[in-house]
């Protein structure tokens, strides 16, 4: 009871455990709601809040820029706004039921309200040689600046896992010259993002680029020379020789302090569209938690920007007792070569596709079809359709798919035809 | 710095409904011209967020969608309204006389 009453009571004292962008929406939407109590965020890292998508785009291009860009906010933003910003610092325990966390340092510091925004750690390879130093792994700042060292003109550049980061990677690696060899397990690359057809296409776009890439196979062992890793042994018995890998084969989730504080875990950390943990005090929001699915079938986690960022803010004015709730379709991009990707919904083979514009000319979407529901798309080079696409999956609108297919149709006028309603 | 001055930019039938229209005030700079209802408004056409063109982006009514990423601001205001933009663009006064649009500017 005395719990429930806590959080009708005005917090005062928030404390984020995290330093990504969920982290930092979260903290400018509580002051942008006109929260006046004070706000600690407490950072593993120790770079201030930054973006991470440049990471396995542009910063890879300019070493130099990794240092000097791609922050959130400049730092005086965090001092203006009265947000406390601790740099480097791990929180090794939580107690959900004083309201505690303790810093591996043992100092104690206790909350109102807490936001576990812990995202995710790199899956590492489990075979012999997976930690050696020319294997990298892509998921913060300084990886960034040890795999920019690594992507030398010429050199020879495994990518283990051809995921979102691994496609991207291979991209940037080709554009800086280096000899690009890929290694997946499923048929194509992203293949759980696309769904087979458009990873066949994409496949496509990699090999016309130069990448050498060989799908369903995994690589089973690294050979060693003094302490660096000099060739990766394949599944079908193939051996690449290399100057450095590059592993993107997903994160686990930091669900560790949830856990260990008796809140409901499943693959992540379960919250409510409101981002609430099954701790009256505790939010959790980003890559470690796992939120109802927008089409109401079961619980999902998603990786991307703007759910991390939208449920740190739903977070926030959900803690002052505000109206939140969190309710859209999960939304990406992902820029490779000279492609600008945008995604939308639920993507994958149970659904038929309605193509509009030219594959050919990498400017088209595929429209991702329930019957006459669209409940998914992917754009490539063509944000205007994913503009309208995003609003009409949001709305789970039925459309006639031929429609969708014909140039000669406009598609704001399906937005118009969904507002009249 | 210096002082705002009025400068012509397009004529109104440069600027129909929904289709932002792009001007160059410098070598460096390109400012989006919208219409929103009868009215005009500018903002800076580079996206606070990406090296994105606003002006090739989707606009609904009085909200402007970055071509890059999704993200969008509010046209009359330049406030961001959706991820991953955070930060407001700049926005500049428009007064139309006859049917030239112009804009308050005064250099970077």
């Amino acid at each position: 009871m005395e719990e429930v009453a806590m959080m009708t009571t005005t917090p005062e004292r928030v404390v984020i455990v995290g330093g990504g962008i969920a982290s930092d929406a979260c903290a400018a939407e509580l002051r942008q709601s006109g929260y006046e109590g004070s706000i600690q965020m407490l950072c593993g890292e120790n770079w201030r809040p930054y973006e991470r998508p440049p990471l396995s785009k542009d910063a890879l291009y300019d070493k130099g820029s990794i240092e000097e860009q791609f922050f959130l906010h400049p730092k005086s933003w965090y001092e203006d706004s009265a947000i406390e910003l601790r740099l480097g610092v791990r929180v090794a325990h939580l107690d959900a039921g004083q309201n505690t966390v303790e810093l591996s340092t043992g100092e104690k510091i206790g909350f109102d309200r807490l936001l576990l925004a812990t995202g995710g750690a790199v899956r590492k390879l489990r075979i012999d040689g997976g930690e050696a130093p020319n294997v990298h792994y892509l998921r913060t700042k300084d990886d960034a600046l040890l795999l920019s060292s690594a992507l030398q003109p010429d050199s020879n550049v495994v990518i283990i896992g051809m995921g979102v980061i691994g496609a991207e990677v291979a991209a940037s690696a080709r554009k800086l010259g280096c000899n690009v060899t890929a290694i997946e397990p499923e048929a194509g690359p992203m293949m759980r993002a696309l769904g087979s057809q458009l990873s066949g296409w994409l496949a496509g776009v990699h090999r016309d680029h130069g990448v050498q890439a060989s799908y369903g196979v995994s690589a089973t062992r690294l050979v060693m020379e003094d302490g660096l890793v000099r060739a990766v042994e394949c599944s079908d018995g193939t051996i690449v020789r290399c100057d450095a890998v590059c592993v993107g084969i997903g994160i686990i989730p930091e669900t560790g302090l949830a856990t260990e504080a008796g809140l409901t875990v499943a693959n992540g950390i379960v919250v409510d569209r409101q981002s609430r943990t099954s701790a009256p005090s505790i939010f959790s929001a980003g890559d470690v938690a796992e939120l109802p699915a927008f089409d109401g079938a079961g619980s999902v986690r998603y990786e991307t920007y703007q759910n991390a960022a939208e449920q740190g803010a739903t977070a926030a004015r959900a803690m002052l007792g505000y109206a939140a709730d969190n309710t859209g379709p999960c939304t990406f991009w992902t820029n490779q070569y000279d492609l600008n990707i945008q995604s939308v919904g639920q993507v994958s083979d149970d659904f038929s596709i309605a193509w509009r514009g030219s594959i050919d000319d990498q400017n088209f979407t595929a429209f991702f079809l329930d019957g006459r529901r669209l409940v998914g798309a992917v754009s490539v080079n063509r944000a205007k359709d994913m503009a309208v696409a995003r609003k009409l999956v949001a709305a789970k609108a039925e459309v006639n798919p031929g429609d969708l297919a014909s140039e000669a149709f406009q598609l704001r006028g399906m937005l118009k035809a969904l507002r009249k309603k | 710095m210096m002082s705002d001055k009025w400068i012509n930019i397009c004529n109104i039938s440069d600027v129909p409904e929904d289709e932002p229209y792009c001007f160059a005030v410098s070598e460096e700079k390109n400012v989006a011209i919208y219409k929103v209802d009868e009215d005009f408004f500018c903002t800076d056409d580079l996206c606070t967020h990406g090296n994105a063109s606003l002006s090739e982006g989707f606009q609904d009514e009085g909200i402007i969608e970055c071509p890059f990423h999704g993200g969008a601001f509010d046209i009359r205001t330049g406030e961001p309204t959706s991820y991953p933009c955070i930060k407001a663009i700049s926005t500049y006064p428009v007064k139309v006389d006859g049917d030239t649009i112009m804009i308050a500017y005064g250099g970077e």
